[in-house]
């Protein structure tokens, strides 16, 4: 329970989480708690949209869901410290992975809260564009107070009046759109995560079409203009 | 007859009751009192508008019309939490729940006083449409208190005005001939607000349209609550579609013909 009660902390008290990782007090056990924490957080709501399909299709994104979160951050954390490094950041990689993986944390227990709403429209309405929608707009919600974190964490911290600072600032937001190009890429690659009704469980799909016109034809068949 | 009085103690003195609330005195035992009392009324009114169509009906009614506010609060409740936790509350879950209950008493309340209306038409009108249009009337006049009730004491400002124990008089002075436009009270007295203040006021906004969100569609998944005239009691209707499909698909076809 003990790596919960940092997960709360965290999501009450940024600004003493982004001090402490300033300061670079306890980063280990931070890391460790922030990572199984919402790695279990992440699990949970996988396995309540895979129950959309079946059980297997609920063991699978259980497991793909933290996944997606993870690997992403992994994928693209060299990027945002060797930038950062060449253009005077004095932050260690363990500090900016803390950061990285703290919203990561603020997004899963987001999403969380969110899973009993997602569980009552599972069981109440069987339409799968319909679900599919209000996942995206719940991720949507979820994924921008993420970033936001995110956003203001590292400004905070790269805070120390160096040169450079203005590059930083511009370094970080192409890099959150690297991050969210990356992130809807791997999203798409290890589809299914809800798993289309009347198709047998299959673990990953084959490559095809891209993320952004599923969301737009999904929008179209809901509201029954085709 | 203990849950009662909690309850009594709430519609005599709400802010006191709210305040309690705020400063976590005797929770557990507010919650228990609101939950019980508020089924009870629910139930009542839930068994009244069963009896339009036969005595099975009553039962189920009874019991689905508490279940559906009580449901829809448990549904949402942790969005609110984790949200307002986001955003700077300090407040725990059981605050939470035992300020959306408070406005579900409320509601119960003021529905079970209609409870003698009610009954009356129903004894004296045999019309299906008529019964359901001042049921509409009611619901919608009932909910909209207790949520505009709930908007007022979950509004951070009042969290902090009750915990910092500002001296409220003064701006009651200035204010005193809009007491009911509480709403912009506070707004205007105090303009250095935090954004973060203003945020939760932003979230509140937003989960009371989830709410409702969830609230409609469970409303459809739990019907039939009156039970449609020359038709067998049914426990659940078959689940044709869902709530919002069917709004926009008559939309459509409205605007289409």
């Amino acid at each position: 329970m003990n790596y919960f009660s940092v997960l709360i902390t965290l999501l009450r008290d940024r600004k003493d989480f982004i001090d402490e990782v300033r300061q670079g007090t306890r980063l280990n056990s931070k890391i460790t708690s922030l990572l199984i924490s919402s790695s279990i957080l992440f699990a949970i709501y996988g396995a309540v949209i895979g129950a959309f399909a079946g059980p297997l299709q609920a063991l699978s994104s259980a497991v793909k869901l933290p996944a997606l979160y993870l690997i992403t951050l992994i994928i693209c954390l060299p990027t945002l410290y060797f930038f950062n490094i060449i253009f005077g950041s004095k932050l260690t990689l363990r500090q900016h992975f803390v950061v990285l993986l703290g919203a990561a944390a603020i997004i899963s227990i987001l999403l969380f809260s969110f899973a009993p709403v997602t569980l009552f429209f599972l069981a109440t309405i069987d339409n799968y564009q319909f679900f599919k929608l209000l996942n995206v707009i719940i991720f949507g919600i979820t994924g921008f107070l993420g970033i936001n974190f995110l956003y203001h964490g590292l400004q905070a911290l790269s805070h120390q009046d160096s040169p450079g600072q203005a590059t930083r600032t511009q370094i970080l937001q192409s890099w959150l759109i690297l991050y969210a190009f990356v992130g809807s890429q791997l999203g798409w690659t290890l589809r299914p995560f809800f798993g289309a009704p009347g198709q047998p469980f299959e673990l990953f799909r084959d490559m095809q079409g891209n993320f952004y016109l599923n969301v737009i034809q999904s929008i179209v068949e809901v509201l029954g203009l085709r | 007859m203990n849950y009662f009085t909690v309850l009594i103690t709430l519609l005599r003195d709400r802010e006191n009751f709210v305040q309690e609330i705020h400063h976590q005195a005797r929770l557990k035992t507010k919650i228990t009192a609101l939950l019980i009392s508020s089924s009870i009324f629910l139930a009542i009114y839930g068994g009244i508008i069963g009896a339009f169509a036969s005595p099975l009906q009553v039962f189920a009614s009874a019991i689905k019309l508490p279940a559906l506010y009580l449901i829809t609060l448990i549904i949402c409740l942790p969005t609110l939490y984790f949200f307002n936790a986001f955003f700077g509350s300090k407040q725990t879950i059981g605050q939470n729940l035992a300020l959306l209950l408070t406005a579900i008493s409320i509601t119960a309340v003021l529905l079970f006083s209609f409870a003698p209306v009610t009954l009356f038409f129903l004894i004296t009108i045999r019309n299906y449409q008529f019964f359901i249009l001042l049921n509409v009337l009611i619901f919608a006049l009932t909910g909209f208190i207790g949520i505009s009730y709930l908007y007022q004491i979950m509004r951070p400002e009042s969290e902090q005005l009750e915990l910092a124990s500002v001296p409220l008089m003064e701006h009651q002075a200035e204010h005193d001939f809009v007491v009911v436009d509480a709403d912009q009270k506070p707004k205007k007295s105090h303009k250095n607000l935090a954004p973060e203040v203003k945020t939760r006021t932003n979230i509140l906004r937003f989960w009371l349209g989830l709410y409702a969100f969830v609230g409609c569609q469970l409303a459809w998944t739990l019907r039939p609550f009156f039970g449609a005239p020359g038709q067998a009691f049914e426990l659940f209707r078959p689940r044709e579609g869902n709530f919002y499909l069917s709004v926009i698909q008559s939309l459509i076809e409205i605007l289409m013909n």
